[in-house]
């Protein structure tokens, strides 16, 4: 026990270090260029975020874009789900469907988010960007865990005359938890990194990637890494609910045992 | 049982492999014990008969259509505890383990397995007994049983074995056992 404290206390010191370490490299580098509209510092960026944390749209935008992003990845999540249902049910429906999910991950983002633009409303290009991003991940690894399941239980399933409800959620849907699961995570920083490059382009009122395009455009280099700041420190935020939420499922699976 | 001109053979790399060619048996007992060496073809004889696998030739008479399996691998669902894995396959709805005192249950409980026990925690043994409560809880009319008894002691062969003598079903087991034949009160028929 002590020895995992001690353990954990380490590791805690060495990450503090090596954030230190990096923000010291980074200031040095600032200095270097001399210039905050090229490199601005560590300081320069934290007095921006300072200034915008106090403001009461810094938060609506960080709710709305959240919104937005959480929104399309949900949608993506089902979509992938109810596609990779639809291919693993019927090789009709695979060879249909498969050839457009395929294209759909193969092409650039920036091409959808244009073609969204003209298609919608601002505030809907985000949640289409990040559900389309989101979809073909989650797709492709349920199709992928369906393809390479155990046989076997398929063929004692079907000794045993589960029926086809049965064999799904007994049999198919727990062994693919898997493949969702880290599909999940894999897919949730697509879906924010889609989700905010589709606001810098399409500019919704209220979000943080009209914010960081304003930024650039008035040559406010510190605010644009204050922004930035923010979408980095909130991705981790969700990646760390998310991830508990999976390990809180999975746990409780295993108590209703 | 009558078993006629069956033969069945796999491809194995562009080969042909054949399992068996014209195999006849015929048997009028109750409780059948299907002996031979390895590789001769028993386990593929009973997916046969469980309509598993079709043979390339011959004919299966007076045998049931509804057959329960117990495989050479125990194949149990991890995710479910040993009593959900038994309860699965009754044609009953599905209840998660709630201390039931029901025929799942009570089937572990005589070949000793506690109904809430996870199937990552079990041992070879016990997750055969676990296979064996399953096969023998589905409601059917014959039960096949592909080495039923590996990995139990001879107590456990031996509890075992009378329950599946106490079923009033027509029985198959593969075993490489004479004295697993003889705890069965089963007609040997071998395999060459």
């Amino acid at each position: 026990m002590n020895k995992d404290l001690k353990t954990d206390k380490n590791r805690t010191v060495r990450r503090l270090l090596a954030a230190l370490f990096w923000l010291a490299v980074w200031q040095l580098a600032s200095m270097a260029v001399g210039k905050d509209l090229i490199l601005p510092g560590p300081f320069s960026v934290l007095k921006a975020l300072w200034q915008l944390v106090r403001q009461g749209s810094f938060w609506l935008s960080i709710l709305l874009t959240m919104f937005r992003i959480m929104l399309g990845y949900c949608l993506g999540v089902a979509f992938g789900c109810i596609l990779a249902l639809a291919c693993c049910s019927s090789r009709t429906l695979d060879s249909l469907l498969s050839p457009i999910v395929r294209m759909v991950r193969a092409t650039p983002v920036a091409s959808f988010i244009i073609l969204a633009m003209l298609w919608m409303s601002k505030g809907g290009v985000p949640v289409l960007m990040s559900a389309l991003m989101v979809t073909p991940v989650v797709w492709g690894n349920l199709v992928e865990g369906f393809a390479s399941r155990d046989m076997t239980l398929s063929e004692m399933a079907r000794a045993y005359q589960l029926g086809r409800w049965k064999t799904l959620r007994f049999v198919y849907i727990p062994a693919l938890m898997p493949a969702l699961k880290a599909s999940c995570l894999t897919a949730l920083g697509l879906a924010w990194k889609s989700g905010i490059a589709a606001e810098v382009l399409s500019q919704p009122k209220q979000a943080i990637g009209s914010n960081i395009y304003y930024s650039k455009v008035y040559l406010e280099t510190p605010e644009l890494f204050a922004w930035t700041a923010s979408v980095i420190a909130l991705s981790f935020v969700l990646e760390t609910v998310v991830k508990r939420l999976l390990v809180k499922q999975k746990s409780e699976q295993g108590g209703a045992k | 049982m009558k078993i006629e001109n069956l033969s069945f053979s796999f491809m194995d790399k562009a080969v042909e492999k054949k399992v068996f060619d014209g195999l006849n048996l015929e048997s009028d007992s109750r409780i059948i014990c299907i002996m031979g060496h390895s590789g001769c073809g028993k386990t593929t004889l009973l997916h046969i008969l469980a309509g598993l696998l079709k043979p390339s030739s011959g004919t299966v008479s007076d045998f049931p259509d509804k057959v329960s399996i117990m495989f050479q691998e125990d194949r149990l669902l991890p995710w479910l505890n040993a009593y959900e894995n038994v309860a699965l396959v009754q044609g009953t709805p599905f209840e998660r383990w709630n201390g039931q005192d029901d025929r799942s249950s009570r089937i572990l409980r005589s070949l000793d397995i506690d109904p809430a026990m996870d199937i990552g925690s079990m041992s070879g043994g016990m997750k055969r007994r676990v296979a064996l409560a399953r096969a023998l809880a589905f409601d059917s009319k014959a039960l096949l049983l592909d080495e039923p008894f590996k990995g139990m002691d001879e107590d456990l062969t031996a509890r075992a074995a009378d329950l599946v003598r106490k079923q009033d079903k027509l029985t198959i087991v593969s075993t490489h056992s004479e004295a697993e034949a003889e705890a069965l009160g089963a007609e040997i028929l071998r395999l060459h």
